[in-house]
C-alpha cells in the first residue's frame, strides 16, 4: 500500500546559504505538485503563493524521561491545522531559521502520534556555503547539526571556490555524514527530482538513497583508468596540502574493467611498505606501492609497457594536487573512466559518522541490552543512525533508524539465499568507531 | 440451520445533513439552540436551522480561513476568529444576512496572526482571545481592555473559571490563572514541566484539568494544587470533559471511554470506568445540558450515543464519512439533537430520540 501521508521537506542551512533561492525554485519551477510553505524566517518568500505560514520556532521538551528529546510546538500546532486541509496541497516544505537544530524537528515526526499519522519527513535538505563553511563548520554547533542530520547537501556556491578546495570540502562533509548525498550547485540549482523525493526518512527506502555511505574506506581517495599506446607517458603532480602522496600505477587488463572491481585489487598493495619517488624517477606498471615526494612540483615517468588500459590510483585527489598525465607529445591525457572514493582520512571535526558492515547474526538480547545502553548514554551525542541488521532466529531483515534517543525499526525483505549481514550508519559527535564495531561485534550470536 | 445474529444499538435518526465547502474549523450551538454555526477552513461561516432543515445563510467570515466560533453566552451574537488576526462579533438574525456589529485586528504581525482561542466569560460580559503568546481581554462589543503575555510560549487552551472572573491559561510549562477583574492582581501559577494542549475546569471549581503532549492528563486541586496525573493513552488526550455535578471526567485520545471518578477522594487509587465499544481512538466528547446524555466520536467516524455516564454500551450510534471533528448537543435540557462534522466537511444533525 501506497504511503497516504503528506511528504514533509526540511530546508536547513546557515543564512545565506541559499535557502531561500531553493525554496523559491521549488515554488516556481514545474513539477506538479502544490506545495505549502511553513516559514521561520518571515518574509523571503519572492512570490505569491496561497499558503505560507510563518512560524515562531518553539523548542520544547518532552516530559517523557528522555533528557535530550525534545521536539517543536509551533510545528504540532500548525500541522495539525494544515492537517485538515490535506486537498489543498501536496507537500510542504519547512525552511528553518539558520541557527535551527533539525533535532527537533525530527524529533517531532518520530515522537507525535497525531502528527505521524498524517506526515511523513521526506528528507532533511541542508545546504551549505561553499565559499564560507569551512569557518562555519568551526564556529557553529547548529552547522555541524545541519550537516549531521541532512539526507542531501547542497554545496552551493560552489562556482566561487576553486576545485581543490570543492574536493576537500566534499571530503571534509562526507567524514561527518556518510548517508547524505552531497551536491555541489551554483545558486542552488540542483534538480528538483533530488530535493522533492528523498525518502531520507522512510524504512522501506533506508539504504537506497545514500550511494557512498557503505562504500568500504579506502586508502585512496582517486582513480582512474587510460587507455595508452606503449610508451612513456608523464605525470605531473604539484605541491598540496600534505608533502608527500600514495600511488599505485597498474596495468588494468581488459579494457570493460570496473575501476570499483580494479580498487578492491588494488586497496591491499597501499598497506605494503612504500618505495619514496621523486621528481624524474622512472614509475613501472605494478602493484608497488608508491610514495610520491612533494616537497617541490614534480614530474614523474609513467611506463606502459603495451597497448591497452593502465591504472592510477591516487592517496589525494588530482584536484588537491593538480595531478596531470602528459604523453611525450605534451597532450594531455584523459581518463576514460575516473572515481572518487571514500577515503578514511578525517579532519578531526566533532562530528562525524562511522559505518560498519560485517556478515552474521545479532543476538536479539544483546543487542538490544546495548542499544538500549548507547542510547541512554550517548543519545544526545549521536544525531542519526540508520542501517539494515540480521537477527539471529528472524529470516527478514531488520531495518531501523533513530534519531537521538528515539529509534524506529520494522522487518525488511527476506533474506532468502543470502548470507545476512549487517550495515549501520551512525553520525554523531565524538564517536568513538572502535568501541562502537567492537560493542556491535559483541552482539553477535 | 437459524443462526442468531447479536443486533448492534440502532443508529440515530439523520435529522440534518450539509457539505460545507472544506474541512471544519469550528462548529456550535446558539444559546436559544436555534441555529447551528459551523465555520469553514476556507473562512466561510454556515448558519443552520436544522429543525427547518435550511441553510439560514453563509458568509466569508476571514481572509485565509476561520479557526474558532463562539455563540454568546445569552445573545444571539457569535464572535469568529481566522488567520487574519482579526476577531469579528456578528448579530445574528432569521431575517437578515449576519451583521457585522464590531471587529479588531488583534495583530498585524504576519508572523503570529492565528488567533487560535476564543473564549466568552460565562456571564458574556468579556471575551478572551489568544495569539501567540498573548492573551487579549476584550468587552462585549470587541474593545480591547487588556493584554497579557503569557510566559510559556504559544497558548495551547485556555477557560473561564465557571461563574467566575479568573482566566486560565495552559501551555508549555504550566497554568496561568489570572484575575480580570482586577489585572494589577497577581497572577497564580501552576507550573508543569510539559506542553499542555487543553484545559478545563469542573463546574464546582475545585479541579483544573490538562491534556498533555505527552499523552498524560494532568489535574490540580484548587486552592491547595495537589496534582495528579493519568497516563497510558494511546494518543493527546485533548478531549476534557466534565460532567455537570464534577462527579466525573471524561477523557478521549484511547478507544475506549474512560471516565475517572471525582467524588468523595477523587480519582487517586480507584479505577476509573470505562466503555469500550469505538474502534479507533476517541477524538471529540460532548455531554448534554442535562449532564445525562453523552456522545462519543472517534478517528474512524462512528459516534456513540450514551444515555448515562457509566453505561458500558451507547444506545444509538451513527456513523461518518470521515474523522469525527466536532460533536455538540443542542444547548435545551431535554435535547435529543446532536450536531456532528467530519474532517471531510460534512455537518450532520442527529435524533437521539427513541424510535
Amino acid at each position: 500500500m501506497t504511503d497516504q501521508r503528506i511528504p514533509v521537506t526540511v530546508l536547513t542551512g546557515f543564512l545565506g546559504s541559499g535557502k531561500t533561492t531553493l525554496l523559491n525554485r521549488i515554488l516556481t519551477e514545474k513539477h506538479g505538485q502544490r506545495i505549502a510553505v511553513i516559514e521561520n524566517e518571515f518574509g523571503e518568500v519572492g512570490i505569491d503563493q496561497d499558503l505560507v505560514i510563518n512560524a515562531d520556532e518553539e523548542i520544547f521538551e518532552m516530559n517523557n524521561g528522555c533528557i535530550c528529546c525534545t521536539v517543536r510546538g509551533d510545528l504540532i500546532r500548525i500541522l495539525g491545522n494544515l492537517a485538515r486541509r490535506r486537498d489543498k496541497f501536496d507537500r510542504i516544505v519547512l525552511e528553518t531559521t539558520g541557527m535551527a537544530d533539525p533535532g527537533p524537528v525530527a524529533q517531532t515526526f518520530f515522537v507525535d502520534d497525531d502528527i505521524k499519522d498524517e506526515f511523513c519527513l521526506d528528507g532533511i535538505i541542508t545546504l551549505v556555503d561553499a565559499g564560507h563553511i569551512e569557518q562555519h563548520i568551526g564556529s557553529s554547533t547548529e552547522v555541524m547539526a545541519q550537516i549531521a542530520f541532512a539526507d542531501l547537501i547542497v554545496l552551493n556556491k560552489s562556482d566561487l571556490v576553486n576545485s581543490t578546495t570543492l574536493a576537500s570540502l566534499t571530503g571534509r562533509l562526507r567524514d561527518m555524514n556518510r548517508m547524505a548525498q552531497i551536491l555541489p550547485a551554483n545558486m542552488a540549482n540542483v534538480p528538483l527530482e533530488k530535493v522533492l523525493d528523498v525518502g531520507g526518512f522512510n524504512l522501506d527506502r533506508a539504504l537506497d538513497t545514500n550511494p557512498a555511505f557503505l562504500e568500504p574506506e579506502y586508502p585512496f581517495e582517486w582513480g582512474g583508468i587510460f587507455r595508452l599506446k606503449a610508451g612513456d607517458y608523464i605525470l605531473a603532480v604539484d605541491t598540496g596540502p600534505d608533502p608527500d602522496m600514495s600511488a599505485i600505477w597498474i596495468d588494468a587488463g581488459q579494457p570493460q574493467v570496473e575501476l570499483t572491481e580494479l580498487a578492491e585489487h588494488v586497496f591491499r598493495h597501499f598497506s605494503h611498505a612504500a618505495h619514496p619517488v621523486g621528481n624524474a624517477d622512472l614509475i613501472t606498471a605494478s602493484d608497488t606501492h608508491w610514495k610520491l615526494q612533494l616537497a617541490s612540483p614534480i614530474a614523474l615517468t609513467l611506463q606502459a609497457p603495451r597497448d591497452g588500459c593502465f591504472a592510477l590510483f591516487t592517496q589525494h585527489t588530482p584536484e588537491e594536487f593538480d595531478i596531470r598525465l602528459y604523453d611525450i607529445n605534451d597532450q594531455l591525457c584523459e581518463p576514460v573512466t575516473a572515481h572518487y572514493f571514500n577515503a578514511n582520512h578525517t579532519h578531526d571535526d566533532e562530528v562525524s559518522s562511522v559505518a560498519f558492515e560485517f556478515e552474521g547474526t545479532l543476538d536479539p538480547e544483546k543487542f538490544n541490552t546495548w542499544l538500549s545502553f548507547l542510547l541512554r548514554t550517548d543519545g544526545a551525542d549521536l544525531f542519526r543512525m540508520k542501517g539494515i541488521l540480521a537477527i539471529t532466529g528472524d529470516d527478514r531483515r531488520t531495518v531501523f533508524q533513530g534519531v537521538h534517543m528515539l529509534f524506529d525499526n520494522q522487518p525488511g525483505a527476506a533474506w532468502g539465499d543470502e548470507t545476512p549481514y549487517n550495515r549501520l550508519v551512525f553520525i554523531g559527535r565524538n564517536l568513538n568507531r572502535d568501541y562502537l564495531e567492537g560493542a556491535l561485534k559483541q552482539c553477535l550470536s | 440451520m437459524p443462526e442468531l445474529i447479536q443486533a448492534g444499538p440502532p443508529s440515530a435518526r439523520l435529522l440534518f445533513e450539509s457539505v460545507l465547502d472544506d474541512s471544519p474549523a469550528d462548529m456550535g450551538w446558539s444559546s436559544c439552540g436555534k441555529w447551528l454555526a459551523a465555520a469553514a477552513t476556507t473562512g466561510i461561516v454556515h448558519l443552520i436551522d436544522p429543525v427547518a432543515g435550511i441553510q439560514v445563510n453563509a458568509w466569508h467570515a476571514h481572509n485565509d480561513g476561520v479557526l474558532t466560533l463562539r455563540w454568546h453566552p445569552t445573545s444571539p451574537m457569535l464572535v469568529t476568529s481566522g488567520k487574519d488576526g482579526h476577531v469579528r462579533l456578528w448579530q445574528i438574525s432569521d431575517t437578515a444576512p449576519a451583521v457585522l456589529l464590531a471587529e479588531i485586528a488583534l495583530t498585524r504581525d504576519s508572523a503570529n496572526n492565528w488567533i487560535e482561542h476564543l473564549h466568552w466569560r460565562p456571564d458574556g460580559r468579556q471575551l478572551a482571545a489568544a495569539h501567540g503568546k498573548n492573551i487579549v481581554l476584550l468587552t462585549a462589543d470587541c474593545q480591547p481592555q487588556h493584554e497579557y503575555t503569557f510566559p510559556g510560549g504559544t497558548v495551547g487552551a485556555m477557560c473561564w473559571r465557571p461563574k467566575g472572573a479568573q482566566l486560565a491559561a495552559a501551555g508549555y510549562g504550566g497554568v496561568r490563572i489570572y484575575n480580570v477583574l482586577d489585572t494589577r492582581s497577581k497572577v497564580q501559577d501552576i507550573n508543569w514541566k510539559g506542553s499542555l494542549l487543553s484545559l478545563n475546569w469542573s463546574p464546582d471549581a475545585r479541579v483544573i484539568a490538562a491534556g498533555c503532549q505527552d499523552n498524560t492528563v494532568h489535574f490540580w486541586r484548587l486552592p491547595e494544587l495537589r496534582d495528579a496525573m493519568m497516563s497510558g493513552f494511546a494518543y493527546k488526550p485533548v478531549q476534557l470533559n466534565w460532567s455537570n455535578n464534577s462527579r466525573w471526567l471524561l477523557t478521549g485520545g484511547s478507544a475506549e471511554l474512560i471516565m475517572w471518578p471525582f467524588d468523595k477522594k477523587g480519582p487517586e487509587g480507584r479505577a476509573p470506568l470505562t466503555a469500550s465499544f469505538h474502534q479507533d481512538a476517541i477524538c471529540a466528547i460532548d455531554i448534554a445540558a442535562s449532564g445525562q446524555r453523552l456522545a462519543t466520536g472517534c478517528r474512524a467516524g462512528t459516534i456513540a450515543f450514551w444515555n448515562q455516564i457509566g453505561d458500558s454500551q451507547p444506545g444509538m450510534t451513527a456513523q461518518l464519512d470521515s474523522r469525527t471533528e466536532h460533536l455538540a448537543w443542542a444547548p435545551h435540557k431535554n435535547t435529543r439533537l446532536l450536531a456532528s462534522t467530519s474532517r471531510y466537511g460534512t455537518l450532520s444533525v442527529w435524533d437521539a430520540s427513541v424510535q
